[in-house]
């Protein structure tokens, strides 16, 4: 109930300040709209259909490329953080790759295969695969010893030590990286989508900008956040809900 | 030919030390030893001492660096599920329920479910955990923990508990419980059992025999046949003569050694 609370105040403060800033700053009201304004564009965008076409075709974007990126983080991992010799070879590359910005792709990507939804698709792939690759490496690399002397002790062949004991010993952490991983992913979709696309909610901001709408940018915005922040709730949530079926809880 | 037989077992670990040069450490040195078909065999001594290193590699988990294990005229090389390690920390596997884990070991053979699950049944009812099948470990206590890795153990009809200092994470009461749980388990199946222990009384409550090691190298400085009869009585003349016994053994090893070292 408190929790409820806090959040309204802290929306409520917010909104207070903004409104104060346009009241008293001395900004072109087309330029800076006020909280109110930004309620009437995020009225006409849901009305004229555009909120709904960007939010479906960014979503198409990072459901692909946020599934792309977990099989392969995953399963990727899987292998070099069993095989010794692949994670030592692969190792020093991916620490270089990994700082690169995934936005720093995004002009060779364009070159490479043009414009379009693929772009997007990669840069929340390389958002997405990195963490979970390192993590679920990690977390193999990490599995109690315990659990591996029982698996030679009972026989257990390797592939099945790898997905009947190491996968699961590891998936708390996986899961972690799953959350991390999500969260990145969907703040680089935005990037992705404002270079490159004609569609989605980046190209919105884009376009709203090329309009000189600051109102339907900023409502953009808020969505934005507001799609995140139910994201990360519902991640959250499962990986809550992993860790307690492991037991860490 | 002996059941079990350690012939000049040694053992030695490379480390690298602060200065980053690599050093070896010669953890046990020409170990030799036999046990009996049916034996309860306590190795007992300070931490450091080796001996869960003797284990490991009586379970096949490790190679001697010198000598050789057998068992049953079979040279140890592997781990083998006729031989079953218990550990301190019961390895069990959390995202499973306690009827999951006692299955474990009997996925990979060549049974029916029904058949496996009776097995796991039968066993949980003998660690005496009847009605916690469907607990998941987080949800049981340490000693139930324990009970049910042993459950699993069994299943699988090993010849030979390995086990690794069990009981050292349970409260004394608990221990004491299963102490006496394990021995009517294993006498009745009739099992083998080499238990690392540094606990003397357990030793001497436990053991047929108590083998008493030393530090730095590895040894076994003395063994000690207890010959007291069961169901032993802690509180007895005897028992506290035995406890005795292996304390001052144990004891006057470390001083000699601190003497030694200074």
């Amino acid at each position: 109930m408190k929790t409820v609370i806090y959040t309204i105040a802290s929306f409520a403060v917010t909104l207070a300040l903004w409104e104060l800033a346009v009241l008293a700053g001395d900004f072109d009201s087309a330029l800076f709209p006020a909280p109110q304004d930004v309620a009437k564009a995020f009225g006409e965008i849901v009305a004229n259909g555009t909120l709904y076409d960007g939010i479906a075709a960014s979503m198409l974007r990072f459901v692909i490329g946020y599934l792309i990126s977990v099989v392969a983080g995953i399963a990727l991992g899987l292998l070099i953080g069993n095989v010794n010799v692949l994670f030592r070879l692969t190792n020093p590359v991916v620490q270089m790759i990994r700082p690169i910005a995934p936005v720093a792709w995004m002009p060779f990507i364009v070159l490479l295969i043009g414009i379009g939804d693929a772009p997007a698709i990669v840069i929340i792939f390389l958002a997405g695969f990195f963490p979970v690759l390192l993590t679920t490496a990690r977390g193999v690399h990490s599995v109690d010893t315990t659990y591996l002397k029982v698996a030679s002790n009972y026989g257990i062949s390797r592939l099945k030590t790898v997905f009947g004991i190491i996968l699961p010993a590891a998936f708390p952490q996986i899961a972690n990286s799953l959350h991390i991983a999500l969260g990145s992913a969907w703040i680089f979709l935005v990037s992705g989508e404002m270079v490159g696309t004609q569609s989605g909610l980046g190209y919105m901001i884009i376009d709203a900008r090329n309009n000189l709408r600051p109102d339907i940018l900023l409502a953009t915005m808020i969505v934005i956040g507001g799609i995140g922040f139910v994201l990360d709730f519902l991640i959250g949530k499962f990986e809550k809900k992993v860790l307690t079926h492991y037991g860490v809880y | 030919m002996a059941y079990i037989e350690v012939r000049n077992v040694s053992k030695d670990f490379k480390r690298r030390n602060a200065e980053g040069k690599d050093s070896t450490i010669h953890v046990l040195d020409d170990i030799s030893f036999e046990v009996e078909k049916g034996e309860f065999v306590c190795l007992l001594g300070f931490s450091g001492c080796g001996k869960s290193t003797l284990l490991n590699m009586l379970a096949g988990f490790e190679k001697p660096t010198k000598g050789t294990v057998s068992i049953d005229g079979e040279e140890v090389k592997k781990p083998s599920a006729k031989y079953i390690t218990i550990f301190q920390h019961y390895g069990l596997l959390p995202w499973r329920n306690v009827k999951k884990n006692i299955e474990l070991g009997l996925e990979n053979k060549n049974i029916s479910r029904e058949e496996r699950e009776q097995a796991a049944q039968k066993y949980l009812e003998l660690v005496g955990l009847k009605g916690l099948e469907q607990q998941f470990p987080s949800q049981l206590s340490g000693g139930q923990q324990q009970r049910v890795a042993i459950a699993r153990g069994l299943a699988v009809n090993p010849e030979i508990l390995f086990m690794d200092e069990p009981f050292g994470a349970l409260d004394p009461i608990t221990r004491n419980k299963l102490q006496g749980d394990l021995l009517t388990i294993v006498k009745e199946q009739k099992k083998t059992v080499i238990f690392v222990t540094h606990d003397i009384e357990e030793a001497v409550y436990l053991a047929d025999r108590v083998f008493v090691m030393q530090a730095n190298p590895g040894k076994i400085q003395k063994i000690y046949e207890v010959k007291i009869q069961r169901p032993r009585d802690r509180n007895s003349n005897g028992f506290s003569m035995y406890r005795a016994a292996v304390y001052n053994k144990l004891f006057s090893i470390k001083e000699a050694n601190i003497e030694y070292m200074i």
